[in-house]
């Protein structure tokens, strides 16, 4: 099929500011974004630097941004890409045809044949204003047997790390961070005489992050990141924090969980964005955990653990999330340093009647919701 | 002809600081001629937090909503908040595929009479205009078309992702049940990135400016893309971007100032209720040069 490709070029020896290069190709119907890349830097442009190696979702070197989708270039079909967005490969807000392996067939005459196409393949170098990628197309990428692309991937940098040429950034902060948490075991004794032993049980904690391949989607996916770098990040706090917190072999738990709250574990925004991980660690799942072990520690002398507290001793008292207790009783009743800041919105919402109630009427048969509190606290997670 | 009855899950903040929205889903419900049957006895969701904390507890908590439902013969919850939705359906998925979480929660249930036995779905009020009632029969419904109103709609994560069981059966990453309504009620939809975005508002507490950031970053992407208000079917996010809005003026986003209007008072709206009926008034990020500007107000 021929595709489009418009991908995000910057070489920071001649360019001032990344821009788009529109490239006209034709690719299998089964091709991978990795694979088109690579047939442009054989065929096309051999200076087009990309990071990858196995091509089979296990080294994790070539995560990038796909149609504003971040994930594995050689676990993403073109095809898949093209079904989600249509033609112009940007979210339009509508619903999609799937696109067949054998889509844009039909447009070719006999004489269209890969060669030609890729023989079309433009160099057609667009300014892309950094705010806005809305990059233009330029005809002379429309091959001249009049072969229409079947639709537009846009290929640009995984986000939150700098750019160090055309696709490749900057990983350093990333491994900061993991490395922030300690990513080794801290014995509890003397090593056993052979090898450390545990349960079958133990061992299934241990799954999901071990199938973490670093890739930093996760990360780059992150809206918190994207604008506070003090937080950790997902793969961090889901590779190394849970990993170590939950190996029963560790024996700095405590240390553990006191450093990851440092390191701004509960500036997690629950947005579920690291949940498209592509080796289904669900980074969510164990960013929760991690919030569990250290309350665990007893580690609760911050505003998350003093919060997620509060906020189930409301609904235990009387069914509802109480707001109006849930914020005093965050930021500390009488803590009149964190409380002065939220004054003034509290006097904006009582000044426009959305003052929440300060005392809920607790809920019809409320003991009901108290016995299952009673159940459900005696189970860990 | 017989009124279509929900089981009616208005979500605490609703209940609380955002009273406006439970008044306006009413007015659309009447409108529409759905029958809201209360869940009078519901507790919270649990939202992030509990679900974080104690997914036993979330589960259990949310059995007990949905026998409650079963026990007054409703097979639908319908709510108005995305975070109620995402967490209910996450626990309804879990009961359902899960023998012993269903065993569980039941145990506990039994202790005061009750019993869950599946047959309870979740729904945003966004998804049974779109399923039940159709787009298409709103657009007929509407008395005063919001023609020239550029509205962004805000979806809130929990009703995307995680895609196994929050999404509505739309691409998670390109949905459309918004746009297609706010097309429907006259207005034009404008498409920006920040619609599948976080609103920031689980962690207003935690670092506000972060909050703050996550706001101006997501209105700042609306505002680029021509929206002039904003459409949401979250309280939460309804919240966030409402309140933080004149706060992320000073960040690298700049000014903006949409109004963040409720779904069912955007609907109410094109239904003909006057706007002072709908709480817009309550807004903190006035709306009044909107609604003017649309003849409405």
């Amino acid at each position: 099929m021929l595709v489009n490709l418009e991908v995000q070029r910057f070489d920071p020896e001649h360019d001032g500011a990344p821009h788009v290069q529109t490239f006209t190709v034709e690719v299998p119907g089964g091709a991978t974004v990795l694979e088109a890349l690579m047939q442009i830097k054989d065929e096309n442009d051999g200076s087009l630097s990309f990071r990858r190696s196995c091509r089979s979702a296990i080294c994790g070197s070539c995560t990038m941004s796909m149609n504003g989708l971040d994930g594995l270039a050689c676990k993403t079909p073109l095809r898949q890409l093209l079904s989600q967005f249509g033609e112009s490969g940007v979210a339009d807000a509508k619903p999609h045809e799937t696109i067949s392996a054998h889509a844009g067939q039909a447009h070719f005459g006999a004489e269209a044949t890969s060669g030609a196409a890729n023989a079309a393949a433009t160099a057609a170098a667009v300014a892309l204003d950094p705010a806005h990628a809305e990059p233009k197309h330029d005809a002379a990428g429309t091959p001249a047997s009049g072969a229409k692309p079947v639709g537009t991937v846009r290929v640009s940098p995984m986000h939150n790390l700098p750019i160090v040429k055309d696709l490749v950034v900057d990983m350093t902060r990333f491994w900061e961070k993991n490395k922030s948490l300690k990513p080794w075991l801290v014995p509890k004794e003397a090593p056993p005489e052979r090898e450390y032993r545990q349960s079958p049980v133990e061992m299934e904690r241990l799954w999901k992050p071990a199938n973490c391949i670093f890739c930093g989607t996760c990360y780059s996916l992150c809206p918190v990141v994207s604008v506070d770098d003090t937080f950790v990040g997902p793969a961090a706090i889901a590779r190394v924090g849970y990993r170590f917190l939950e190996d029963t072999r560790d024996g700095a738990r405590k240390e553990r969980a006191e450093n990851i709250v440092k390191q701004n574990l509960w500036l997690c925004a629950h947005c579920y964005a690291c949940s498209y991980c592509p080796k289904h660690v669900d980074p969510h799942e164990l960013i929760a955990l991690s919030c569990v072990a250290t309350i665990e520690e007893g580690v609760t002398d911050n505003t998350g653990a003093r919060h997620a507290m509060v906020v189930a001793d409301t609904i235990k008292k009387t069914g509802f999330l109480e707001e109006s207790q849930v914020i005093p009783g965050t930021l500390g009743y009488f803590n009149l340093v964190k409380l002065a800041p939220v004054i003034p919105l509290g006097l904006r919402l009582l000044l426009k009647g959305k003052m929440p109630p300060l005392l809920m009427r607790p809920v019809p048969r409320v003991t009901e919701i108290r016995e299952i509190f009673k159940a459900a606290e005696a189970r860990r997670y | 002809m017989a009124l279509k009855q929900y089981g009616y899950f208005p979500g605490c903040v609703a209940q609380e600081s955002c009273k406006e929205l439970d008044l306006a889903t009413h007015v659309v419900a009447e409108k529409l001629g759905w029958e809201l049957i209360k869940l009078d006895a519901a507790s919270c969701c649990g939202a992030s937090v509990v679900n974080d904390m104690n997914r036993h507890l979330a589960r259990m908590l949310n059995a007990r909503t949905f026998a409650e439902a079963e026990a007054l013969g409703l097979d639908t919850v319908l709510t108005i908040c995305s975070t109620c939705t995402g967490h209910m359906r996450q626990a309804n998925h879990e009961l359902l595929h899960n023998e012993q979480y269903m065993k569980d929660a039941n145990d506990v249930l039994a202790r005061f009479g009750k019993k869950y036995s599946g047959n309870v779905v979740t729904k945003h009020m966004a998804w049974i205009l779109r399923d039940d009632f159709g787009i298409d029969n709103i657009r007929k419904l509407v008395v005063r078309p919001l023609t020239g109103m550029k509205i962004g709609a805000f979806y809130g994560c929990h009703v995307l992702r995680p895609e196994e069981y929050a999404s509505s059966g739309e691409d998670p990453r390109n949905p459309h049940n918004m746009e297609d309504l706010i097309l429907a009620l006259g207005a034009e939809p404008i498409v920006y990135e920040g619609r599948t975005r976080c609103c920031g508002f689980h962690i207003q507490l935690e670092k506000e400016e972060v909050t703050i950031n996550m706001v101006g970053q997501n209105m700042a992407m609306a505002r680029d893309e021509g929206a002039e208000s904003i459409v949401t079917g979250c309280p939460l996010c309804h919240l966030a971007l409402d309140a933080y809005q004149s706060k992320s003026v000073d960040t690298a986003f700049g000014k903006t100032d949409l109004p963040v209007f409720h779904l069912p008072q955007l609907i109410a709206l094109a239904l003909g209720v006057a706007p002072e009926k709908l709480g817009i008034q309550k807004h903190l990020t006035d709306a009044s040069k909107v609604l003017i500007s649309a003849g409405i107000a």
